[in-house]
């Protein structure tokens, strides 16, 4: 056991003296320490964590323990049946040394009990660290095929210059094998000049509707929506989300792709789809800050109102307009589009796209 | 509570006080906060049983609220009676112990639940006072007291006219503000009468209605009620207002973390303001949420920088 009298400092993966068995995800200072549950859906497993914290605390009065739930399967009720439980068991001293920290997509849902002030602000940091050590790398939740592919689609779209391996491997983040291997398994839609550059020469059908079976999963979406209560207009959200001005952010969905086709057929806009950089994905609970303080994360089967994207790759191909606004490039909102379920929109927006890239 | 419909008893309120008192006259509260978003629409009604009329400008209440009263106890309004709280002092009566002059129309039986009363307050004398003061109201049947708190100065910034009554009413969103600056944190201290049959600490009723307003207005931005609020406050309180506006969400922060508070917030909108469409817990959740989030950080933003 390390002796520290840092109080903001922040250790990781801790087995505390006398207590062997007992592993703890962060400790801060010397006082408080953090355990985290990714994803939890066994009951027992959350009882067995609360009396794992709980003994942390055991040994002087000062300590702390706080369980995070990230994104459990449990409901918020059963948390609170078994949080109840635990306050029956517990002496009421080492009780209220306990809190339980519920976080989902990102977003703070619930707390039980006090979490110390000085313990919040680390809370993200400890949960990320958790998510690193039990996948053993940051990993990312698209993957090369899909990443390469859209960098292809937007370079024909948009009727760039073919482009090499290297400007491929810049713009996605990959290395040259990875890029290598997606090249090969798209070989009959491309074009390969002498000078090693490439390019589409058709639509790659096939690839890309593989591409629309994963886009919620390879582009992370998050959805977002009032409970209860009137929400707010898309077209409002899209004002607000332009007041930041950030270059790292971009509008999408139906507003993206209106952008880009004017003539689509599509009145009104359904839901806001945003697309962030995933360097600034830890600012999105402040963006839905900004944009409606009433949004919270979805439950299952329920619409969202607005959607987060994130993009992983290094270039972002956003395009900016005379107002200042990003767009999130074509790809994105034609796969916006599919997510939304407006299949006639999307298949006219995507005619238009490849008629322009023909053209 | 009475049922009662905003414009009508407005319209009684100013027939009956001499037209020279209009003008400084200002009407808050739920009735204030009822015109405002009902009156179009006459089948809508408040729950309330008290009118309160802000006598301002500070100098000119004493004389306003002699002429008022003389008036309507002349015309055959009544004061309340029941209680020994509610007898007139004497000039041995020190000031913050005399009654609040509660006046009900000629022919109503007080008890009732029908009843509805007006009662006159009036501004602070000036940004210094803190809390609740009393000024001395002699009227012919006795002496009585013009109670004031420290932010009502805020209910009375730029009211609007009562259509062409010649009497004026405050902004909701000025009424808002001045609920969230009264209540830093939930006070204990409850309700002196049940609300709708229950007990309810008072600041979960005032916070509620601050809520109850937040949705009546229906807006989708709040930013603007931060800009207003700004101006309210610099007005209202010159060099001190940075000070002031850095604590208005406290309380507000406390009832939406506050499963308990809340319901009775709740509960006080969906017997009170929101009685024709009551609200589900979350909506005025989020509403609370919105609140926060556009009007009440931007103007503590401001206040910080």
């Amino acid at each position: 056991m390390l002796h520290l009298n840092v109080m903001n400092e922040l250790l990781y993966d801790l087995v505390l003296d006398g207590l062997p068995g007992v592993r703890i995800d962060a400790m801060l200072g010397d006082s408080i320490f953090f355990l985290v549950l990714n994803q939890p859906r066994d009951v027992r497993r959350l009882r067995s964590a609360t009396i794992e914290i709980a003994r942390c605390t055991t040994r002087k009065d000062r300590r702390r323990g706080i369980l995070v739930l990230q994104d459990p399967l449990i409901s918020l009720a059963r948390l609170q049946t078994e949080w109840e439980g635990l306050e029956s068991v517990l002496r009421p001293d080492l009780f209220s040394r306990l809190s339980m920290v519920v976080q989902k997509k990102g977003l703070l849902q619930k707390l039980f009990g006090d979490v110390p002030p000085e313990a919040f602000d680390h809370i993200e940091t400890v949960i990320d660290h958790s998510r690193m050590s039990s996948s053993g790398a940051q990993k990312r939740s698209s993957d090369a095929f899909s990443d390469i592919l859209r960098v292809l689609l937007i370079h024909w779209f948009r009727k760039s210059s073919p482009v090499t391996s290297k400007d491929l491997g810049h713009e996605t983040g990959y290395s040259y094998p990875s890029t290598a291997e997606t090249l090969e398994k798209l070989e009959p839609w491309l074009i390969r000049f002498s000078d090693r550059r490439v390019a589409l020469q058709s639509f790659p059908q096939e690839a890309w509707f593989k591409l629309i079976a994963q886009s919620e999963e390879v582009r992370s979406t998050q959805g977002f929506a009032v409970s209860s209560g009137r929400p707010r207009p898309t077209e409002m959200l899209v004002e607000k989300l332009q007041e930041l001005r950030r270059s790292d952010i971009a509008i999408g969905g139906t507003p993206g792709a209106r952008h880009y086709f004017p003539g689509i057929d599509l009145i009104g806009n359904p839901r806001m789809d945003i697309v962030i950089e995933s360097r600034s994905k830890k600012d999105v609970p402040v963006i839905l800050r900004k944009l409606d303080p009433g949004l919270h994360p979805v439950e299952r089967g329920e619409l969202p109102q607005v959607v987060i994207h994130t993009l992983y790759r290094p270039v972002s191909f956003f395009q900016s307009d005379d107002s200042e606004r990003f767009w999130a490039d074509e790809v994105e909102c034609l796969l916006d589009l599919h997510e939304s379920r407006l299949e006639f929109q999307a298949i006219e927006f995507q005619t238009f796209l490849k008629d322009r890239a023909r053209a | 509570m009475s049922t009662i419909t905003p414009f009508a008893v407005l319209k009684a309120v100013a027939d009956a006080v001499p037209k020279d008192c209009h003008p400084n006259i200002v009407i808050i509260g739920s009735l204030a906060a009822g015109y405002h978003f009902f009156r179009q629409d006459t089948s809508k009604a408040v729950r309330t049983k008290d009118v309160d009329c802000v006598l301002e400008p500070f100098h000119a209440a004493v004389g306003t609220g002699k002429n008022l009263a003389a008036r309507l106890l002349e015309a055959g309004w009544t004061q309340q009676a029941g209680g020994s709280g509610n007898a007139p002092g004497t000039t041995a009566t020190p000031v913050d112990q005399l009654p609040v002059v509660r006046l009900y129309p000629p022919g109503v039986e007080q008890n009732s639940e029908l009843a509805w009363f007006i009662e006159l307050l009036t501004v602070p004398e000036s940004n210094a006072v803190k809390g609740k003061k009393w000024t001395r109201l002699e009227l012919q049947t006795g002496h009585f007291g013009l109670p004031t708190f420290r932010f009502l100065s805020v209910t009375a910034h730029e009211p609007l006219p009562v259509g062409n009554l010649g009497i004026r009413y405050a902004q909701p969103m000025k009424m808002a503000l001045a609920n969230l600056l009264e209540h830093p944190r939930i006070k204990a201290d409850r309700m002196s009468s049940p609300f709708a049959g229950r007990s309810i600490k008072r600041s979960n009723k005032d916070l509620g209605r601050v809520l109850a307003m937040t949705i009546l207005a229906d807006l989708d931005d709040y930013r603007p009620w931060a800009d207003a609020w700004q101006s309210a406050l610099q007005e209202c309180f010159r060099e001190e207002w940075k000070t002031i506006a850095q604590n208005t969400g406290s309380g507000l922060r406390a009832l939406l973390s506050s499963d308990e508070d809340l319901e009775q917030a709740w509960y006080t909108c969906a017997n009170g303001l929101l009685a024709s469409q009551p609200p589900k817990l979350d909506e005025l959740k989020t509403a609370g949420e919105r609140l926060l989030g556009d009007a009440v950080e931007r103007l503590e933003s401001v206040a910080q920088a």
